[in-house]
């Protein structure tokens, strides 16, 4: 790696994807929503507003600064968490698998 | 003889008047609770599939080019991936609309991800025609089969998602029974994540 | 969805033979569309206007979808993704083998029997090459003939080693096992049948192109630059590849959701845990294959370079792909064969299978461990040497769980009181030939052993003890033990046990003195070799055929007793597990109401042990209530 220091980057963008999905968790407690609807559209929302800032993030890593495969790596995967999770419910495997117990 | 009779013993027993079996893929048998659970991990075991044929070519680039990389647009590529990006979410609201019982909205985000996806496939297209590198060099070989099993996904992904259109016009579907609806939005999310890792490995890593 | 219309026809209404037709059409018009279409854009651009791999390659992409929807997907599964009521076949009798059937033992059937065809036309192609090495001076076949004949040998026995077991009595006794009425995806079962035709038709019909002189492995370059015919194996691969998958999926999900109530994951017998782990390595490796098998395609005939050294392509990259499907796959072979080699050994010992918890460890033990130990295929390959001591290292420790399942079927054996049957004797074959499949496999793991070893005759004689010696034999096991059940007649046990002891010491005596060729160097797929050994060559010859010939003892036994065998009780074996519960052969839906589990499978001679499964008798309760029916 051509710039050892970007690893610090890691823990960093680490804590900031947390810090992502407790502010997500937070506003969707916070405010009540007022339907089932409205509830996953925000939440649908939200993913996808992570989802979009992890891409600009991941673009200007890449093109900006010099090359950091792990960071981009790192990236990757925490969006296709996020689309597992909030997009594709993966969640709902186990709570379907549960209710067949 | 005696075999007759087991055979027709057998043949007794399936002709017990009762509730002949449908197989239906999407309903199954009317009385298998276990139906939507299995298709949920029938699907899912085929993405677990899936993956590894995206991963042993995201293996073989690495090995094949190292992290050497030819010269791309950059515009065009974050363009596509935010177009990709879009789709997805326009696919989850339309899979939540028709949860809801929405139909209008969900046939509106619906034919929304359709022109996303084909908008996607035609980027890729673009980005083929003005490659500045051939199929016959390493990168480019693995360049042009990458995207290319990408788009055949997309492609694929938006002649089922056109289906479930066509049958959501037709009044199929509802709140409660929207398996196809689902299994191909899923389908939809899926390519989105082969792309999430397709996109750095092609457009970002390397020089 | 829709409500299913059942449309109830008549026997002989739609002839059995028409499906078949249909999906011939269907392959024409598709093979018509994709290769004209391809015609027509080389046209526009400049280029002549037939491309035999390039018209083939994309004809046939739609050619096996319009096999497919002729054959029966259309009728029975494709109208209903146009919203419309799909039918459902109802055909009754023989011609349900024909068809485009969802029934789990129709598919088991169909898939044993082309298997069992196969396997004997591919053990013909074998005799041919021993035929060919009785003299080092190519009496029989041409060079290139011969490499091809031994590729057509090499990959129909591994496409009958991957799908024979787990295709033919996964399919038919995995859903009665674990006390289901059918698979989870019973359409989509049928569809993995019916993937089959074409591959069999692409393997032969390559033939006619010039076949391929790869072996089954496919290597490139010689992959990239050899006949035509390469490009039929390829999409064979792909097809068949499909097919492997999609039924490692089904299975998957069928033992997840459909164990009947009271069949806990420690109560299954270990013949579906079998099919479980060859089902995880199916569902995941098996995509590599068909990766490697697109990239030669595409080097072939869109100039990519993967494999093209002087653009900057590396052949040792096809090596990595194909071993990391191939050598796990050897566990798709070995796998089933263990499950029901341990199955029948505890049945026919009477006594409660050995250490249960510990052989389905060491199964699901070999799962986790096969996709790291591939690159032992390649230590003569030039790959990097820092890669020699890691496999040498994780193959050895592979042998560990194997030895779990080696020595529960050992414990199984000690102290019972066996009961010899042609099932059981073949059943012990398989731990002794593994043992020595095993032993040989070691001078094949170690690097300084095998760099002398590979591509030798040892190499031939250690592949053909493991999985002719473990898979084929409990494909044999599996034959005799489950023919009452389902034909409903009882084979000949005379006959039966000549065949054993013809094939297991006619196996022996071919392949233990095939080790000593390859200690002196004869090369494999080679048509020829050095003088000397030509005394050992003729005996191996020998002994072939005799193993060859006691192959026609099983045929007359099958043939016989499925028309003059006398009638087999419903169960012949007094097992406890599932399958043997039902009447033979097993009815529609297999049980009239859902078994419900109670004890153990393998519970024998155990005291006050409880019954393994209760089910209501047919017609007991709510039978003729079609609201209760299903269920």
């Amino acid at each position: 790696m051509e710039n050892p220091e970007l690893l610090f980057g890691i823990p960093l963008l680490i804590i900031g994807a947390l810090g992502l999905l407790v502010a997500i968790e937070m506003l969707l407690a916070g405010a009540a929503p007022k339907s089932k609807t409205e509830a996953a559209v925000r939440a649908g929302i939200m993913a996808f507003v992570g989802l979009a800032a992890a891409t600009v993030a991941e673009y200007f890593i890449a093109t900006g600064m010099s090359q950091a495969m792990a960071l981009l790596i790192i990236i990757a995967l925490f969006k296709a968490a996020v689309i597992f999770q909030f997009f594709m419910h993966v969640m709902r495997l186990q709570h379907a698998h549960a209710q067949e117990e | 003889m005696a075999v007759v009779a087991s055979r027709e013993q057998a043949l007794a027993v399936a002709a017990v008047p009762r509730v002949v079996p449908s197989h239906n893929g999407g309903g199954g048998h009317h009385d298998e609770p276990q139906r939507p659970a299995m298709n949920q991990l029938g699907l899912w075991l085929f993405f677990v599939s899936e993956s590894f044929l995206f991963a042993s070519l995201l293996v073989a680039r690495f090995y094949l080019a190292g992290t050497s990389r030819g010269h791309v647009d950059q515009m065009l590529g974050l363009g596509i991936t935010a177009v990709l990006l879009v789709s997805s979410l326009t696919a989850y609201l339309s899979e939540v609309s028709i949860a809801q019982g929405n139909r209008g909205a969900f046939l509106f985000y619906l034919l929304l991800t359709i022109v996303l996806g084909v908008a996607f496939a035609g980027g890729v297209a673009f980005e083929w025609s003005t490659a500045e590198f051939s199929r016959s060099e390493p990168y480019g070989t693995a360049f042009f089969t990458m995207t290319g099993l990408h788009a055949s996904h997309v492609i694929s992904g938006v002649a089922m998602l056109g289906l479930v259109y066509y049958l959501g016009l037709r009044g199929h579907f509802s709140a409660k029974d929207h398996w196809g609806v689902e299994a191909v939005v899923k389908y939809w999310h899926f390519v989105d994540v082969v792309w999430v890792f397709f996109y750095p490995a092609l457009y970002l890593i390397g020089a | 969805m829709s409500e299913t219309a059942v449309v109830q026809q008549p026997q002989g209404a739609m002839p059995a033979i028409l499906p078949v037709v249909r999906g011939i059409i269907g392959a024409a018009l598709g093979f018509a569309l994709g290769a004209g279409a391809t015609s027509l854009i080389r046209i526009a651009t400049g280029h002549d206007a037939w491309d035999l791999e390039l018209n083939f390659v994309l004809g046939y992409t739609l050619a096996a979808p319009g096999w497919l929807l002729g054959v029966g997907v259309w009728q029975f599964w494709g109208r209903e993704w146009l919203g419309w009521k799909p039918q459902e076949p109802l055909l009754h009798g023989w011609q349900r083998y024909f068809t485009f059937c969802t029934d789990h033992k129709v598919i088991g059937v169909q898939y044993l029997v082309t298997f069992v065809v196969l396997f004997l036309l591919a053990g013909a192609f074998a005799m041919l090459i021993r035929l060919q090495l009785l003299s080092p001076e190519n009496p029989v076949l041409a060079d290139g003939t011969y490499n091809r004949v031994m590729s057509l040998h090499g990959i129909i026995m591994i496409a009958v080693a991957v799908a024979s077991v787990v295709g033919g009595f996964g399919n038919y006794f995995v859903p009665l096992m674990i006390g289901a009425r059918d698979v989870a995806f019973p359409r989509l079962n049928a569809l993995t049948f019916w993937l089959i035709p074409p591959v069999a038709v692409l393997l032969l019909g390559a033939q006619a192109v010039g076949g391929w002189d790869s072996g089954w492995t496919a290597y490139p370059p010689l992959s990239v630059r050899n006949a035509s015919g390469q490009i039929f194996f390829n999409m064979a691969i792909i097809t068949f590849g499909l097919s492997s998958i999609l039924s490692g999926l089904n299975f998957l999900t069928t033992v997840t959701y459909l164990r009947a109530p009271g069949m806990s994951w420690g109560k299954l017998p270990v013949f579906v845990w079998s099919v479980i782990c060859a089902s995880i390595i199916a569902l995941t490796f098996t995509q590599f294959f068909a990766a490697a098998m697109l990239m030669v395609t595409l080097d072939r005939i869109a100039g990519f370079s993967f494999f093209s050294a002087s653009d900057g392509g590396k052949p040792i990259l096809y090596q990595h792909i194909f071993w990391f499907y191939s050598h796990p796959a050897v566990y798709i072979f070995a796998l089933p064969g263990f499950g029901i080699t341990l199955e029948i050994i505890a049945h026919f010992s009477r006594k409660p299978l050995f250490a249960y918890r510990w052989a389905v460890g060491g199964m699901l033990g070999i799962v986790a461990i096969s996709g790291l130990v591939w690159a032992h295929h390649m230590f003569v390959s030039g790959m990097s040497p820092w890669m020699h001591g890691m496999f040498l290292v994780s193959t050895e420790i592979i042998s560990i769980p194997t030895g779990l399942v080696f020595l529960s079927a050992l414990g199984t054996i000690w102290m019972a009181k066996i009961w010899i049957r042609t099932p059981m004797l073949f059943a012990l074959s398989v731990v002794f030939n593994f043992m020595i499949g095993g032993l040989t496999g070691i001078f094949l793991a170690d690097v300084p052993t095998d760099v002398n070893l590979s591509d030798t005759y040892f190499v031939v004689a250690h592949f053909h003890y493991t999985i002719v010696g473990a898979e084929i034999f409990a494909l044999f096991a599996d034959i005799y033990y489950w023919f009452p059940k389902i034909t409903g007649k009882m084979y000949d046990e005379r006959l039966g046990q000549i065949h054993f002891w013809i094939m297991f010491i006619a196996f022996n005596m071919t392949f233990i003195p095939m080790f000593y060729p390859g200690l002196h160097g004869m090369n494999r797929r080679i048509a020829t070799y050095t003088p000397d050994l030509q005394g050992i060559n003729i005996f191996i010859s020998s002994m072939a055929f005799i193993l060859g010939a006691s192959f026609l003892i099983f045929i007359w036994n099958m043939c016989y007793s499925l028309l003059r065998g006398p009638v087999a009780a419903a169960d012949p074996w007094r097992a406890r597990t599932l399958e043997w519960r039902v009447s033979s052969p097993p009815p529609v839906e297999n049980f009239p109401a859902l078994p419900v589990i109670h004890g153990n499978p393998y519970d024998y001679g155990v005291p006050n042990a409880p019954a393994y499964a209760i089910i209501a008798i047919a017609g007991a309760s709510g039978e003729d209530d079609p609201a209760e029916g299903g269920n």
